[in-house]
């Protein structure tokens, strides 16, 4: 009796399993009823076509690589960016290493609105009209006090004007906001991230060796001291 | 006396039922976040990567859910009781690891994961292994003693020799 109570339960599991697996039951993930038309777009000209970073520095002549993992929507991204921003930009003035920015939109799993994916299109729309760097620093200041709840097409599109885009870029600016031209940017690069296993975000490495976190903790002098002890 | 109550069919039942609602609880957790525990594993930086990272990150779950039910329902509790405390095992081994390495992530033990605020983590990281250490007494003595009340499946095994 038992047994066969035992062996029914175990074929259920088992069938569960099969379905879960061939991804026919899925629990999370779900497509965000609100907003059902998720753009395509493309993944820009002017990022990396093999990984999808963005070059902060393409005229630099260093040799290391110090590359960093955010998601628009994550707290930790935003201190460092508030703690370390200047210092990032002092080591690409000084040229001790070229810089990349790899985004992800993981967060997006978590929420509803999409609304890393979305500003990292934004960021994509604000690089093409010249004000890539600043509309990233714009972003990252302006992150909503509660994680998850993100921004409107409006604000997107305000960061942008705060980062200095205006007339006819800014027309264009607007319209590849709201239309996700360079949505599939985001897309790819948080594959990339899924691929590699990143642990997380903000994740920052030199040459690929991922940077302690006691580096961060013990603030600006100590990271710029990392990077530059480490470069090649 | 503390023999006679660890070995008492009742204590063994009283194991199975606080194992299958911590297995219970984890599993279904992450089988509601996309990807599983995916991005949690990924966290511990384990050089785990690509489709075995994802494979996992889908399998974990469901292990912890099958082994809730067969712990309920009293169904291969020897068995049950060696996955989970193997499983356990590497739990803390993963959360060592990371801690001695210096990096400061959330368990993700019941869902969420990845890197955290380092404040405070040494104390995050003990507790969580000496919770997993707790639990991981009641699955050996379920593994050494898989008798128990109420199984639906009991174990045509003797007494314990101790």
């Amino acid at each position: 009796m038992g047994k066969k109570i035992g062996i029914g339960l175990v074929a259920a599991v088992m069938g569960f399993v099969i379905l879960y697996g061939a991804g026919v039951i899925n629990f999370g993930g779900s497509a965000d009823p609100t907003n059902t038309e998720v753009p395509v777009g493309v993944v820009p000209a002017f990022v990396d076509q093999t990984d999808a970073s963005w070059l902060l520095n393409p005229e630099s002549k260093a040799t290391s690589n110090l590359v960093i993992w955010e998601d628009p929507q994550c707290p930790a991204c935003a201190l460092f960016e508030a703690g370390f921003g200047t210092s990032v930009k002092k080591l690409i003035a000084d040229d001790v290493v070229r810089v990349s920015l790899r985004p992800t939109t993981f967060l997006d799993r978590g929420y509803p609105g999409r609304n890393s994916a979305r500003a990292v299109n934004a960021w994509a729309c604000a690089i093409e009209g010249g004000a890539g760097l600043k509309f990233h620093d714009t972003l990252y200041a302006n992150q909503p006090a509660k994680e998850g709840t993100g921004w409107t097409d409006e604000q997107l599109q305000g960061f942008g004007a705060e980062a200095g885009i205006s007339g006819s870029a800014k027309t264009t600016f607007d319209k590849c906001v709201v239309e996700g031209t360079y949505y599939k940017w985001g897309v790819e690069s948080t594959k990339m991230f899924d691929d590699l296993g990143v642990p997380g975000t903000p994740n920052i490495s030199l040459d690929g060796v991922e940077m302690p976190v006691d580096v961060l903790k013990q603030g600006p002098a100590a990271f710029i001291a990392w990077v530059t002890n480490n470069a090649k | 006396m503390i023999k006679k109550i660890w070995n008492h069919d009742y204590f063994g039942l009283l194991a199975r039922l606080v194992l299958a609602g911590v297995w219970g609880f984890a599993g279904f957790i992450k089988l509601g976040e996309e990807g599983g525990a995916r991005d949690a594993i990924a966290a511990y930086r384990l050089g785990i990567t690509g489709d075995l990272l994802t494979i996992l990150g889908r399998l974990l779950p469901i292990v912890e859910v099958l082994l809730a039910v067969l712990l309920l329902v009293g169904m291969f509790v020897r068995w049950s009781a060696l996955a989970s405390t193997l499983l356990l095992g590497i739990f803390i081994v993963g959360i060592a690891q990371v801690w001695a390495r210096g990096y400061a992530i959330d368990c993700g033990c019941f869902g969420g994961g990845g890197d955290v605020d380092p404040e405070g983590r040494h104390v995050r990281y003990t507790v969580e292994i000496l919770r997993d250490v707790a639990f991981m007494a009641l699955s050996v003595r379920l593994l050494r003693n898989p008798r128990t009340a109420f199984s639906l499946l009991p174990e045509s095994v003797t007494k314990e020799k101790v």
